[in-house]
């Protein structure tokens, strides 16, 4: 009885395990990389981040702040290659609640076919990028944003 | 989630399609493309990241200002085996990585070399060994000494290759107290030479980290769960008291004064005295 219930524990640690490793599955340096060719001749890697999501019935978000210097230029850089549902990305030039908080830039997932986004940001102190992961019934699938920027000094 | 109220929806979108590997297509937008201007978001409750610069950008833009070299000024490589807390040895690791970049980027071959070598003592005693041993960063930076370009393309690798080992080691809080030693250290050495010669550029840049305190602080605080790093946080308190009167959300320009720059420079000093010892 007592063998039968460690198989039985064992098992479920097996199944969980393997689970998990086949949700998160995916390889970041690879989705790096994909970036880091983007910023090639010209820009040199600065910083980088990956949101990783799971999934569920209601709404998430996630917000990432990204200091950057007057005057010089930057390349801000989204690969979704691995995240299958529907996201959006915004990035605005101000915090929330700020007077004359601008969108820079906007995507949809649902509204293109692509897994790499590219924006250039002309003037501003500091980026506030936010993704919005709509509800969904695909509860429980795993995937991420890789987030990566690179710039250029003079 | 956020309730948007969009004021004005002029949108005007001029996209270069770029030709990708397995068929995919690329959009470049830059910023005066799209002009949407919305009202005052409601709520938040989603956790914000905060990502640091690379201290290598801010090494290449005191540099661009008129950061010159003076050859006292960095910290001895002898006291690499003085620190023996990981606290000290993730500090003076951003230290020494920030002396590497501004003998780098003055030619200074052989302090670049003495400094890798100290990075590399502190990565072992850190366990980040695969962040060097990885990418042949020795041999990749003697096969281009003189070659100033290279060299910094070559930190910047080094940034990259310990994000990664950071982030897939759940080890993100270190690349903040690594950021922070970096900082305090390029600050000083931004602060001491314009104490040699008054650089209005190199005040403007310095000015301008304002907004990286800010943001160093505020994500040193969110893995602080446990008050370990409680003095850092005062110091750096100490530090951002001098940038009274900077608004993250004005667009104007921020300038510190003579002044501020004098007392900032002092405190930095005894700051930096204590992260590195005597």
């Amino acid at each position: 009885m007592k063998k039968t219930a460690l198989y039985v524990a064992l098992f479920s640690l097996f199944v969980v395990l393997t689970s998990t490793i086949e949700d998160t599955n995916y390889d970041t340096k690879a989705l790096k990389k994909e970036l880091i060719q983007e910023l090639k001749p010209d820009y040199k890697y600065d910083s980088s981040n990956i949101n990783h999501f799971e999934l569920k019935s209601e709404t998430q978000g996630a917000e990432i702040q990204v200091p950057i210097f007057s005057n010089e230029k930057y390349r801000l850089l989204f690969n979704t290659a691995e995240f299958s549902s529907d996201f959006e990305i915004k990035i605005y030039n101000k915090k929330q609640g700020s007077k004359n908080r601008k969108i820079l830039y906007a995507v949809k997932g649902s509204e293109t076919d692509q897994h790499v986004f590219i924006f250039e940001p002309e003037n501003a102190k500091t980026m506030y990028i936010e993704y919005t992961i709509p509800s969904t019934e695909e509860k429980g699938v795993k995937g991420c944003i890789v987030f990566l920027m690179g710039y250029k000094i003079g | 989630m956020h309730k948007i109220t969009i004021k004005i929806a002029a949108v005007v979108i001029a996209t270069s399609f770029l030709a990708a590997c397995g068929g995919n297509q690329e959009e470049v937008v830059t910023e005066e493309e799209v002009i949407i201007e919305e009202a005052a978001v409601e709520d938040d409750t989603e956790e914000i990241t905060y990502v640091l610069p690379s201290p290598l950008q801010i090494a290449e833009l005191f540099k661009s200002s008129g950061l010159d070299y003076i050859g006292d000024l960095t910290n001895s490589v002898d006291k690499v085996d003085n620190y023996n807390s990981k606290y000290d040895q993730k500090l003076n690791y951003g230290v020494y990585a920030s002396n590497m970049a501004y003998c780098i980027m003055n030619n200074q071959t052989q302090e670049s070399i003495n400094y890798l070598a100290a990075l590399k003592k502190l990565s072992e005693k850190l366990w980040m060994t695969d962040v060097m041993g990885s990418m042949g960063l020795s041999k990749r930076l003697e096969a281009n000494i003189g070659n100033e370009d290279s060299l910094v393309y070559i930190m910047a690798d080094l940034q990259m290759q310990m994000d990664d080992y950071l982030e897939e080691n759940g080890m993100g809080y270190t690349g903040s107290i690594i950021f922070a030693g970096a900082w305090i250290e390029t600050m000083y050495l931004g602060a001491k030479v314009n104490e040699a010669k008054v650089n209005p550029k190199l005040i403007s840049r310095i000015s301008e980290q304002a907004i990286i305190l800010d943001i160093l602080i505020k994500s040193i605080k969110q893995n602080d769960d446990d008050n370990e790093f409680s003095e850092l946080l005062t110091d750096l308190e100490t530090i951002n008291s001098h940038f009274t009167g900077f608004d993250g959300d004005s667009d104007e320009e921020f300038i510190l004064s003579d002044e501020a720059v004098a007392s900032l420079s002092a405190d930095l000093t005894t700051i930096r005295t204590k992260i590195v010892g005597e």
